[in-house]
Protein backbone atom coordinates (compact mmCIF):
# COMPACT_ATOMS: atom_id res chain seq x y z
CA UNK A 1 0.00 0.00 0.00
CA UNK A 2 1.72 3.38 -0.72
CA UNK A 3 1.36 5.95 1.87
CA UNK A 4 2.11 9.96 0.91
CA UNK A 5 3.30 11.47 -2.08
CA UNK A 6 7.32 12.09 -2.52
CA UNK A 7 9.36 14.46 -4.66
CA UNK A 8 12.33 14.41 -5.43
CA UNK A 9 14.45 17.24 -6.07
CA UNK A 10 17.81 16.66 -8.23
CA UNK A 11 20.24 19.01 -8.10
CA UNK A 12 23.43 16.64 -8.79
CA UNK A 13 22.33 16.44 -12.47
CA UNK A 14 23.65 12.84 -12.01
CA UNK A 15 20.85 10.27 -13.99
CA UNK A 16 21.85 7.45 -12.24
CA UNK A 17 21.70 8.40 -8.63
CA UNK A 18 18.65 9.75 -9.30
CA UNK A 19 16.96 7.02 -11.00
CA UNK A 20 18.33 4.61 -8.32
CA UNK A 21 16.38 6.14 -5.64
CA UNK A 22 13.08 6.45 -7.51
CA UNK A 23 13.19 2.73 -8.57
CA UNK A 24 13.63 2.38 -4.36
CA UNK A 25 10.90 4.61 -3.72
CA UNK A 26 8.28 4.12 -5.88
CA UNK A 27 7.51 0.96 -4.67
CA UNK A 28 6.48 2.68 -1.32
CA UNK A 29 5.28 6.32 -2.46
CA UNK A 30 4.01 8.18 -5.49
CA UNK A 31 6.76 9.90 -6.82
CA UNK A 32 7.24 13.26 -8.43
CA UNK A 33 10.06 14.20 -10.44
CA UNK A 34 10.99 17.81 -10.36
CA UNK A 35 12.00 19.18 -13.33
CA UNK A 36 15.86 19.43 -13.74
CA UNK A 37 16.28 23.09 -13.59
CA UNK A 38 18.84 25.16 -11.56
CA UNK A 39 16.65 27.24 -11.00
CA UNK A 40 14.35 26.46 -8.14
CA UNK A 41 13.14 29.97 -7.70
CA UNK A 42 10.61 30.11 -3.76
CA UNK A 43 7.28 30.16 -6.49
CA UNK A 44 8.50 27.72 -8.75
CA UNK A 45 9.13 25.33 -5.88
CA UNK A 46 6.32 26.09 -4.08
CA UNK A 47 3.94 25.25 -7.61
CA UNK A 48 5.84 22.19 -7.65
CA UNK A 49 5.38 20.68 -4.15
CA UNK A 50 1.68 21.91 -4.21
CA UNK A 51 0.74 19.62 -7.26
CA UNK A 52 2.91 16.78 -5.87
CA UNK A 53 0.84 16.66 -2.73
CA UNK A 54 4.40 15.65 -1.04
CA UNK A 55 4.84 14.63 2.46
CA UNK A 56 8.36 13.83 2.10
CA UNK A 57 10.95 15.39 -0.18
CA UNK A 58 13.86 13.72 -1.63
CA UNK A 59 17.17 16.48 -2.27
CA UNK A 60 19.61 14.21 -4.48
CA UNK A 61 23.58 16.27 -4.68
CA UNK A 62 26.82 15.30 -5.05
CA UNK A 63 29.43 17.21 -3.02
CA UNK A 64 29.94 19.88 -6.31
CA UNK A 65 26.59 20.80 -5.80
CA UNK A 66 26.45 21.07 -2.00
CA UNK A 67 25.96 24.72 -2.12
CA UNK A 68 23.09 24.44 -4.13
CA UNK A 69 21.50 21.78 -2.22
CA UNK A 70 22.32 23.89 0.77
CA UNK A 71 20.64 27.02 -0.67
CA UNK A 72 17.59 24.58 -2.16
CA UNK A 73 16.92 23.55 1.51
CA UNK A 74 16.58 27.31 2.86
CA UNK A 75 14.38 27.64 0.07
CA UNK A 76 12.17 24.72 1.23
CA UNK A 77 12.05 25.61 4.98
CA UNK A 78 10.85 28.86 3.81
CA UNK A 79 8.20 27.59 1.55
CA UNK A 80 6.96 23.90 3.77
CA UNK A 81 8.66 24.02 6.83
CA UNK A 82 6.63 21.39 7.93
CA UNK A 83 7.68 19.06 5.19
CA UNK A 84 10.61 16.50 6.27
CA UNK A 85 13.10 17.15 3.43
CA UNK A 86 15.89 13.67 2.88
CA UNK A 87 18.71 14.87 1.40
CA UNK A 88 20.64 12.09 -0.76
CA UNK A 89 23.82 11.89 -1.42
CA UNK A 90 26.71 10.56 -3.26
CA UNK A 91 29.07 10.46 -0.83
CA UNK A 92 29.68 13.02 2.80
CA UNK A 93 31.67 13.63 4.97
CA UNK A 94 30.77 14.39 8.48
CA UNK A 95 31.26 17.79 8.65
CA UNK A 96 28.86 18.03 5.63
CA UNK A 97 26.46 16.11 7.84
CA UNK A 98 26.28 18.57 9.96
CA UNK A 99 25.57 21.38 7.99
CA UNK A 100 23.29 19.82 6.11
CA UNK A 101 21.25 18.73 9.48
CA UNK A 102 21.99 22.10 10.87
CA UNK A 103 20.78 23.47 7.82
CA UNK A 104 17.13 21.84 8.65
CA UNK A 105 17.45 18.45 6.70
CA UNK A 106 15.70 15.72 8.60
CA UNK A 107 17.86 12.97 7.34
CA UNK A 108 20.51 11.93 4.55
CA UNK A 109 20.98 9.16 2.99
CA UNK A 110 24.66 8.05 0.81
CA UNK A 111 25.16 6.01 -1.88
CA UNK A 112 25.24 3.23 -2.15
CA UNK A 113 21.15 3.36 -1.60
CA UNK A 114 19.52 -0.05 -0.04
CA UNK A 115 15.53 -0.35 -0.39
CA UNK A 116 16.18 -1.84 3.36
CA UNK A 117 18.05 1.40 4.45
CA UNK A 118 15.81 4.02 2.52
CA UNK A 119 12.21 3.05 2.87
CA UNK A 120 12.55 2.75 6.77
CA UNK A 121 14.20 5.85 6.64
CA UNK A 122 11.82 7.61 4.69
CA UNK A 123 8.91 6.17 6.79
CA UNK A 124 10.24 7.60 9.86
CA UNK A 125 10.22 11.25 9.14
CA UNK A 126 6.84 10.83 7.21
CA UNK A 127 5.87 9.74 10.91
CA UNK A 128 7.62 12.77 12.33
CA UNK A 129 5.31 14.96 9.16
CA UNK A 130 2.37 13.04 10.18
CA UNK A 131 2.64 13.64 13.90
CA UNK A 132 2.64 10.48 14.93
CA UNK A 133 4.23 10.08 18.33
CA UNK A 134 7.25 8.05 18.73
CA UNK A 135 7.28 5.97 22.10
CA UNK A 136 10.03 6.75 24.62
CA UNK A 137 11.47 10.06 22.72
CA UNK A 138 12.42 12.16 25.37
CA UNK A 139 12.32 15.59 24.51
CA UNK A 140 15.65 15.69 23.20
CA UNK A 141 17.15 18.94 24.46
CA UNK A 142 15.83 19.20 27.84
CA UNK A 143 16.62 15.07 29.13
CA UNK A 144 19.78 15.00 26.63
CA UNK A 145 20.89 18.16 28.59
CA UNK A 146 20.22 16.84 32.33
CA UNK A 147 22.38 14.18 31.96
CA UNK A 148 25.57 15.80 29.90
CA UNK A 149 27.21 17.86 32.49
CA UNK A 150 29.17 20.93 31.00
CA UNK A 151 29.28 24.56 30.08
CA UNK A 152 32.44 24.70 28.46
CA UNK A 153 32.58 26.00 24.71
CA UNK A 154 33.88 22.85 23.80
CA UNK A 155 32.01 20.69 26.00
CA UNK A 156 29.13 22.66 24.20
CA UNK A 157 30.01 22.38 20.75
CA UNK A 158 29.79 18.64 20.81
CA UNK A 159 26.62 18.24 22.96
CA UNK A 160 24.57 20.54 20.83
CA UNK A 161 25.52 18.12 18.39
CA UNK A 162 23.10 15.77 19.72
CA UNK A 163 19.67 16.93 18.64
CA UNK A 164 20.87 16.78 15.41
CA UNK A 165 21.96 13.16 15.49
CA UNK A 166 19.65 11.82 17.12
CA UNK A 167 16.86 13.42 14.46
CA UNK A 168 18.95 11.25 11.98
CA UNK A 169 19.29 7.69 11.13
CA UNK A 170 22.89 7.87 10.20
CA UNK A 171 25.62 5.57 11.73
CA UNK A 172 27.63 7.37 14.19
CA UNK A 173 31.35 7.28 15.52
CA UNK A 174 31.81 8.85 18.83
CA UNK A 175 35.99 8.88 19.52
CA UNK A 176 37.60 10.25 22.80
CA UNK A 177 39.93 9.32 25.35
CA UNK A 178 38.79 6.80 28.20
CA UNK A 179 36.35 8.07 30.37
CA UNK A 180 35.05 10.83 28.31
CA UNK A 181 31.19 9.54 27.98
CA UNK A 182 31.55 7.88 25.00
CA UNK A 183 28.57 5.08 26.11
CA UNK A 184 26.71 8.95 27.75
CA UNK A 185 26.82 10.33 24.20
CA UNK A 186 26.22 6.97 22.73
CA UNK A 187 22.57 6.57 25.42
CA UNK A 188 21.85 10.31 24.52
CA UNK A 189 21.74 9.82 20.66
CA UNK A 190 19.63 6.65 21.34
CA UNK A 191 16.61 8.69 23.38
CA UNK A 192 16.53 11.05 21.62
CA UNK A 193 15.92 9.54 18.34
CA UNK A 194 13.23 7.80 17.21
CA UNK A 195 14.08 4.72 18.49
CA UNK A 196 14.04 5.25 21.99
CA UNK A 197 10.95 2.86 22.95
CA UNK A 198 13.29 -0.02 21.33
CA UNK A 199 16.31 -1.08 22.61
CA UNK A 200 19.53 0.16 23.68
CA UNK A 201 21.76 -2.30 23.55
CA UNK A 202 25.85 -1.68 24.31
CA UNK A 203 28.78 -4.00 23.67
CA UNK A 204 32.17 -3.57 24.58
CA UNK A 205 34.46 -5.36 21.80
CA UNK A 206 37.55 -5.51 23.68
CA UNK A 207 35.97 -7.60 26.43
CA UNK A 208 34.68 -10.33 24.89
CA UNK A 209 37.00 -13.02 23.79
CA UNK A 210 37.82 -13.45 20.08
CA UNK A 211 36.93 -16.37 19.27
CA UNK A 212 33.23 -15.07 20.72
CA UNK A 213 33.07 -12.27 19.33
CA UNK A 214 30.69 -13.34 15.83
CA UNK A 215 28.71 -15.82 17.32
CA UNK A 216 27.63 -13.07 20.11
CA UNK A 217 27.11 -10.43 17.21
CA UNK A 218 25.48 -12.64 14.84
CA UNK A 219 23.94 -15.49 16.92
CA UNK A 220 24.22 -19.17 15.59
CA UNK A 221 21.50 -21.96 14.67
CA UNK A 222 21.14 -25.30 16.74
CA UNK A 223 24.02 -27.48 15.50
CA UNK A 224 26.45 -24.76 14.17
CA UNK A 225 29.35 -26.12 16.23
CA UNK A 226 29.32 -28.66 18.83
CA UNK A 227 28.37 -27.34 21.77
CA UNK A 228 25.30 -25.12 19.71
CA UNK A 229 22.78 -27.47 21.23
CA UNK A 230 20.04 -24.70 20.68
CA UNK A 231 19.38 -20.95 18.76
CA UNK A 232 21.04 -18.34 19.87
CA UNK A 233 20.00 -14.80 19.04
CA UNK A 234 22.41 -12.31 18.29
CA UNK A 235 22.85 -8.76 19.75
CA UNK A 236 22.26 -7.41 16.06
CA UNK A 237 18.57 -9.35 16.18
CA UNK A 238 18.14 -8.11 19.96
CA UNK A 239 18.79 -4.97 19.00
CA UNK A 240 16.14 -4.83 16.13
CA UNK A 241 14.85 -1.49 15.46
CA UNK A 242 16.79 -0.17 18.70
CA UNK A 243 20.44 1.04 18.46
CA UNK A 244 23.81 -0.97 18.48
CA UNK A 245 26.59 0.56 20.72
CA UNK A 246 29.35 -0.72 19.80
CA UNK A 247 32.44 0.50 22.41
CA UNK A 248 35.84 -0.20 21.79
CA UNK A 249 35.52 -0.91 17.64
CA UNK A 250 38.67 -1.55 17.64
CA UNK A 251 39.18 -4.48 18.93
CA UNK A 252 36.75 -6.34 16.46
CA UNK A 253 38.56 -8.95 15.27
CA UNK A 254 39.01 -8.61 11.34
CA UNK A 255 36.35 -11.48 10.23
CA UNK A 256 33.49 -9.80 12.67
CA UNK A 257 34.66 -6.41 11.07
CA UNK A 258 33.75 -7.99 7.35
CA UNK A 259 30.69 -9.16 8.65
CA UNK A 260 29.46 -5.75 10.15
CA UNK A 261 30.74 -4.13 6.80
CA UNK A 262 28.39 -6.08 5.33
CA UNK A 263 25.25 -5.45 7.95
CA UNK A 264 25.82 -1.72 7.76
CA UNK A 265 26.36 -1.89 4.22
CA UNK A 266 22.97 -3.82 3.36
CA UNK A 267 21.40 -4.02 6.68
CA UNK A 268 21.16 -8.12 6.39
CA UNK A 269 23.98 -10.91 8.15
CA UNK A 270 24.08 -14.52 8.56
CA UNK A 271 24.10 -16.07 11.91
CA UNK A 272 26.89 -18.95 12.05
CA UNK A 273 25.74 -22.04 10.78
CA UNK A 274 22.54 -20.51 9.13
CA UNK A 275 22.46 -20.71 5.19
CA UNK A 276 19.64 -17.88 5.34
CA UNK A 277 20.15 -14.31 5.35
CA UNK A 278 18.55 -12.21 7.93
CA UNK A 279 17.65 -8.79 7.67
CA UNK A 280 17.41 -5.88 11.01
CA UNK A 281 16.67 -2.93 11.15
CA UNK A 282 19.51 -1.41 13.48
CA UNK A 283 21.25 1.99 14.50
CA UNK A 284 25.27 1.46 15.16
CA UNK A 285 27.13 3.62 17.19
CA UNK A 286 30.37 2.95 17.18
CA UNK A 287 32.75 4.34 19.48
CA UNK A 288 36.63 3.95 20.16
CA UNK A 289 39.59 5.71 22.15
CA UNK A 290 42.06 5.38 19.82
CA UNK A 291 42.92 7.57 16.58
CA UNK A 292 40.84 5.08 14.06
CA UNK A 293 42.65 6.68 11.26
CA UNK A 294 45.56 5.65 12.81
CA UNK A 295 44.31 2.47 13.89
CA UNK A 296 43.45 1.86 9.72
CA UNK A 297 47.38 2.69 8.93
CA UNK A 298 48.26 0.01 11.30
CA UNK A 299 45.76 -2.03 9.82
CA UNK A 300 43.57 -3.03 13.46
CA UNK A 301 40.50 -1.50 11.80
CA UNK A 302 39.29 -1.73 8.16
CA UNK A 303 39.12 1.25 5.69
CA UNK A 304 36.31 0.43 4.39
CA UNK A 305 34.53 -0.10 7.88
CA UNK A 306 35.46 3.09 8.77
CA UNK A 307 34.08 5.24 6.21
CA UNK A 308 30.82 3.17 6.63
CA UNK A 309 31.05 4.10 10.58
CA UNK A 310 32.51 7.64 10.05
CA UNK A 311 29.43 8.73 8.61
CA UNK A 312 28.30 11.27 11.98
CA UNK A 313 31.47 11.65 14.07
CA UNK A 314 31.59 13.47 17.59
CA UNK A 315 35.07 13.83 19.35
CA UNK A 316 34.84 14.19 23.25
CA UNK A 317 37.22 16.31 24.77
CA UNK A 318 39.33 15.12 27.37
CA UNK A 319 38.79 16.81 30.54
CA UNK A 320 41.93 18.40 30.71
CA UNK A 321 40.68 20.39 28.09
CA UNK A 322 37.64 21.88 29.38
CA UNK A 323 38.93 22.37 33.41
CA UNK A 324 36.51 24.82 33.70
CA UNK A 325 33.57 21.99 34.03
CA UNK A 326 36.05 20.24 36.65
CA UNK A 327 33.90 22.00 39.85
CA UNK A 328 30.33 21.32 38.00
CA UNK A 329 31.21 17.76 37.82
CA UNK A 330 32.93 17.52 41.23
CA UNK A 331 29.73 18.52 42.73
CA UNK A 332 27.45 16.88 40.93
CA UNK A 333 29.43 13.44 41.78
CA UNK A 334 29.71 14.95 45.51
CA UNK A 335 25.44 15.26 45.05
CA UNK A 336 25.56 11.35 43.85
CA UNK A 337 27.65 9.75 46.38
CA UNK A 338 26.52 12.23 49.15
CA UNK A 339 23.11 10.04 48.83
CA UNK A 340 24.22 6.96 48.07
CA UNK A 341 26.57 6.93 50.93
CA UNK A 342 24.51 8.93 53.65
CA UNK A 343 27.17 11.46 53.81
CA UNK A 344 27.06 14.49 55.79
CA UNK A 345 29.86 16.11 52.85
CA UNK A 346 28.50 19.26 51.71
CA UNK A 347 31.20 20.74 49.54
CA UNK A 348 34.95 21.26 48.46
CA UNK A 349 37.19 23.48 50.52
CA UNK A 350 38.96 25.93 48.12
CA UNK A 351 42.47 24.21 48.40
CA UNK A 352 40.78 20.87 47.67
CA UNK A 353 38.92 22.18 44.78
CA UNK A 354 41.94 23.99 42.95
CA UNK A 355 43.97 20.31 43.40
CA UNK A 356 40.92 19.12 41.18
CA UNK A 357 41.23 22.17 38.75
CA UNK A 358 44.98 21.47 38.16
CA UNK A 359 45.32 18.25 38.40
CA UNK A 360 45.71 16.32 34.17
CA UNK A 361 42.93 13.86 34.45
CA UNK A 362 44.43 11.37 32.35
CA UNK A 363 41.10 9.47 33.11
CA UNK A 364 38.91 12.10 32.41
CA UNK A 365 34.95 12.19 34.34
CA UNK A 366 35.55 8.41 35.33
CA UNK A 367 38.61 9.17 37.29
CA UNK A 368 37.23 12.65 38.47
CA UNK A 369 33.85 10.45 39.68
CA UNK A 370 36.39 8.28 41.34
CA UNK A 371 38.08 10.60 43.13
CA UNK A 372 35.10 12.32 44.62
CA UNK A 373 33.71 9.17 45.21
CA UNK A 374 37.00 8.27 47.60
CA UNK A 375 36.92 11.50 49.18
CA UNK A 376 33.56 10.92 50.21
CA UNK A 377 34.05 7.53 52.04
CA UNK A 378 37.24 9.00 53.55
CA UNK A 379 35.83 12.30 54.69
CA UNK A 380 34.37 12.74 57.96
CA UNK A 381 33.66 16.63 57.63
CA UNK A 382 31.24 18.46 56.23
CA UNK A 383 33.77 19.77 53.44
CA UNK A 384 36.32 17.67 51.38
CA UNK A 385 39.78 18.81 51.99
CA UNK A 386 42.70 18.71 50.10
CA UNK A 387 44.37 15.89 52.08
CA UNK A 388 41.24 13.18 51.55
CA UNK A 389 41.67 13.35 47.72
CA UNK A 390 43.77 10.65 46.48
CA UNK A 391 44.61 10.61 42.85
CA UNK A 392 45.85 7.95 40.99
CA UNK A 393 49.56 9.47 40.38
CA UNK A 394 50.36 11.80 42.80
CA UNK A 395 53.56 13.42 40.35
CA UNK A 396 50.74 14.79 38.47
CA UNK A 397 49.35 16.48 40.64
CA UNK A 398 49.93 20.14 40.57
CA UNK A 399 51.79 19.67 37.12
CA UNK A 400 50.10 21.98 34.69
CA UNK A 401 51.39 22.45 31.20
CA UNK A 402 53.71 26.01 30.44
CA UNK A 403 52.77 27.97 28.16
CA UNK A 404 55.55 26.76 25.54
CA UNK A 405 54.04 23.47 25.77
CA UNK A 406 50.46 24.55 25.56
CA UNK A 407 50.80 26.41 22.82
CA UNK A 408 53.21 23.97 20.66
CA UNK A 409 50.24 21.54 20.99
CA UNK A 410 47.43 23.50 19.69
CA UNK A 411 49.40 24.61 17.18
CA UNK A 412 50.29 20.80 16.22
CA UNK A 413 46.73 20.64 16.46
CA UNK A 414 45.88 23.42 14.14
CA UNK A 415 48.22 22.60 11.07
CA UNK A 416 47.03 19.16 11.42
CA UNK A 417 43.58 20.29 11.17
CA UNK A 418 44.25 22.58 8.32
CA UNK A 419 46.20 19.94 6.22
CA UNK A 420 43.23 17.60 6.13
CA UNK A 421 40.64 20.52 5.53
CA UNK A 422 43.04 21.35 2.15
CA UNK A 423 43.76 18.17 1.06
CA UNK A 424 40.26 17.80 1.66
CA UNK A 425 38.76 20.30 -0.45
CA UNK A 426 41.27 19.45 -2.92
CA UNK A 427 40.44 15.87 -3.08
CA UNK A 428 43.65 14.82 -2.29
CA UNK A 429 46.09 16.88 -4.64
CA UNK A 430 49.38 17.71 -2.63
CA UNK A 431 50.24 20.07 -5.40
CA UNK A 432 47.13 21.89 -5.42
CA UNK A 433 46.65 22.00 -1.59
CA UNK A 434 50.43 23.08 -1.37
CA UNK A 435 49.93 25.74 -3.74
CA UNK A 436 46.91 27.15 -1.47
CA UNK A 437 48.66 26.84 1.63
CA UNK A 438 51.51 28.99 0.57
CA UNK A 439 53.89 26.17 0.98
CA UNK A 440 56.67 24.89 -1.30
CA UNK A 441 55.54 20.82 -1.99
CA UNK A 442 58.76 19.24 -0.45
CA UNK A 443 57.46 21.13 2.93
CA UNK A 444 54.18 20.55 2.24
CA UNK A 445 54.80 16.90 1.72
CA UNK A 446 57.27 16.77 5.31
CA UNK A 447 53.92 18.04 7.05
CA UNK A 448 52.07 15.02 5.79
CA UNK A 449 54.43 12.56 6.71
CA UNK A 450 54.86 14.35 10.34
CA UNK A 451 50.96 14.01 11.04
CA UNK A 452 50.96 10.32 9.09
CA UNK A 453 48.38 11.66 7.38
CA UNK A 454 46.76 9.27 4.82
CA UNK A 455 46.55 11.34 1.29
CA UNK A 456 44.93 9.09 -0.39
CA UNK A 457 41.91 9.23 1.69
CA UNK A 458 40.73 12.27 0.17
CA UNK A 459 41.28 11.07 -3.32
CA UNK A 460 37.93 10.59 -5.13
CA UNK A 461 36.92 6.57 -5.22
CA UNK A 462 38.12 5.14 -8.35
CA UNK B 1 22.06 23.28 30.01
CA UNK B 2 23.69 21.73 33.12
CA UNK B 3 22.78 19.60 35.75
CA UNK B 4 23.85 21.45 39.40
CA UNK B 5 22.04 19.84 42.02
CA UNK B 6 23.40 21.55 45.35
CA UNK B 7 23.65 25.30 46.26
CA UNK B 8 26.72 24.96 48.40
CA UNK B 9 27.79 28.64 48.46
CA UNK B 10 29.68 29.25 51.77
CA UNK B 11 28.04 32.65 51.17
CA UNK B 12 25.00 31.63 52.28
CA UNK B 13 25.02 31.22 56.02
CA UNK B 14 22.46 32.89 58.04
CA UNK B 15 23.70 35.88 60.51
CA UNK B 16 21.50 36.27 63.56
CA UNK B 17 20.42 39.35 61.95
CA UNK B 18 19.76 37.70 58.44
CA UNK B 19 16.10 36.85 57.34
CA UNK B 20 17.53 34.23 55.42
CA UNK B 21 16.21 30.43 56.60
CA UNK B 22 18.80 27.77 57.42
CA UNK B 23 17.82 25.45 54.82
CA UNK B 24 19.64 21.87 56.94
CA UNK B 25 20.73 18.90 54.92
CA UNK B 26 20.59 15.88 57.32
CA UNK B 27 21.45 13.56 54.78
CA UNK B 28 23.83 15.24 52.13
CA UNK B 29 23.30 17.97 50.17
CA UNK B 30 19.56 17.33 48.46
CA UNK B 31 17.17 20.54 47.93
CA UNK B 32 14.21 18.76 46.81
CA UNK B 33 11.11 18.81 49.42
CA UNK B 34 9.53 15.77 50.66
CA UNK B 35 6.47 15.47 48.07
CA UNK B 36 4.27 14.15 51.14
CA UNK B 37 5.25 17.07 53.70
CA UNK B 38 7.02 19.60 51.81
CA UNK B 39 9.52 19.17 54.25
CA UNK B 40 12.70 20.62 52.52
CA UNK B 41 15.06 19.98 54.79
CA UNK B 42 14.42 16.22 53.60
CA UNK B 43 14.96 14.38 50.20
CA UNK B 44 12.74 12.16 49.24
CA UNK B 45 14.73 9.29 47.76
CA UNK B 46 12.65 7.10 45.56
CA UNK B 47 11.94 4.05 47.32
CA UNK B 48 12.19 0.23 46.18
CA UNK B 49 8.45 -0.09 45.38
CA UNK B 50 8.27 3.61 43.71
CA UNK B 51 11.22 2.51 41.34
CA UNK B 52 9.28 -0.81 40.39
CA UNK B 53 6.51 0.64 39.80
CA UNK B 54 8.54 3.62 37.57
CA UNK B 55 10.04 1.12 35.43
CA UNK B 56 6.17 -0.84 35.04
CA UNK B 57 5.03 2.31 33.94
CA UNK B 58 8.07 3.13 31.64
CA UNK B 59 7.52 -0.34 30.15
CA UNK B 60 3.63 -0.30 29.72
CA UNK B 61 4.75 2.86 27.49
CA UNK B 62 7.46 1.10 25.91
CA UNK B 63 7.06 -2.67 25.93
CA UNK B 64 10.09 -3.11 23.40
CA UNK B 65 12.86 -1.04 25.23
CA UNK B 66 15.71 -3.11 26.40
CA UNK B 67 18.84 -1.42 28.62
CA UNK B 68 21.32 -2.05 31.10
CA UNK B 69 20.93 -0.58 34.98
CA UNK B 70 22.84 2.31 34.74
CA UNK B 71 20.61 3.21 31.08
CA UNK B 72 17.73 2.27 33.05
CA UNK B 73 18.57 4.63 35.77
CA UNK B 74 19.86 7.21 33.54
CA UNK B 75 16.65 7.21 30.95
CA UNK B 76 13.85 5.07 32.27
CA UNK B 77 12.97 7.10 35.31
CA UNK B 78 12.89 10.23 34.55
CA UNK B 79 9.30 10.81 35.65
CA UNK B 80 10.13 10.55 39.51
CA UNK B 81 10.86 13.44 41.37
CA UNK B 82 14.43 12.58 42.02
CA UNK B 83 16.59 9.62 40.79
CA UNK B 84 17.08 6.90 43.01
CA UNK B 85 19.61 5.66 44.78
CA UNK B 86 21.79 2.60 42.38
CA UNK B 87 21.40 0.23 45.29
CA UNK B 88 17.03 0.96 44.69
CA UNK B 89 17.24 0.56 41.40
CA UNK B 90 19.23 -2.76 41.37
CA UNK B 91 17.14 -4.21 43.93
CA UNK B 92 13.48 -3.55 41.61
CA UNK B 93 15.28 -4.75 38.93
CA UNK B 94 16.14 -8.05 40.73
CA UNK B 95 12.72 -7.86 42.06
CA UNK B 96 11.06 -7.49 38.70
CA UNK B 97 13.57 -10.49 37.37
CA UNK B 98 12.07 -12.78 40.53
CA UNK B 99 8.32 -11.62 39.46
CA UNK B 100 8.70 -12.45 36.29
CA UNK B 101 8.10 -9.33 34.37
CA UNK B 102 11.55 -8.67 33.05
CA UNK B 103 13.84 -11.37 31.76
CA UNK B 104 17.98 -10.56 32.15
CA UNK B 105 20.02 -11.01 28.90
CA UNK B 106 23.93 -11.21 30.30
CA UNK B 107 26.32 -10.74 27.58
CA UNK B 108 29.68 -11.77 26.97
CA UNK B 109 31.20 -8.87 28.12
CA UNK B 110 29.95 -9.28 31.23
CA UNK B 111 27.20 -6.47 30.92
CA UNK B 112 23.56 -7.46 31.48
CA UNK B 113 20.40 -5.79 29.98
CA UNK B 114 17.18 -6.07 30.95
CA UNK B 115 14.28 -6.13 28.86
CA UNK B 116 10.14 -7.07 28.97
CA UNK B 117 9.41 -10.98 29.38
CA UNK B 118 6.39 -10.78 28.14
CA UNK B 119 5.87 -7.70 25.54
CA UNK B 120 2.53 -7.48 24.50
CA UNK B 121 2.16 -8.29 20.44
Amino acid sequence: MKSAGALLLDVSSSQSLSSKLQRILETAFTITLSPQSSNHADEELGQTIRRADAGLIFLISVSQTLAAARDVIAALKRIVPEVPVIVALEECDSAQAFELLNDGAADFISAPFQEIDVLPRAWKALKNFLGEDIPGQVDSRQQQFRQLIGQSPIFLQQAQKISLIASCEANVLIVGETGTGKELYARAIHYGSARAGRPFMPVNCGAIPTELVENELFGHIRGAFTSASSLQVGLIEEANGGTLFLDEIDCLPVHAQVKLLRFLQEKEYRPLGSSRMRRADVRVVAASNLNLEEAVDMGKVRQDLFYRLNIISLTLPPLRDRREDVPLLARHFLAKYSREFDSQVRDFTEEAMNMLMIYGWPGNVRELEHAVERAIVLCNKPFIQASDIVLSNQALAGKRESLREAKAKEIERFEKNYIQGVLSACRGNITRAAEISQKNRRAFWQLIQKYRIDVSRFKPAS
Amino acid sequence: MCLFVANLDKSHRASRTSPVKIKAFPRGPGIAPCPLTGNESVMHEPSVAETVRAIREYLRKNPNAQDTQAGILQWWLTDLPNKPRDAAVKEALEELVHDGFLSEHKGKDAQISYRMKNPPP
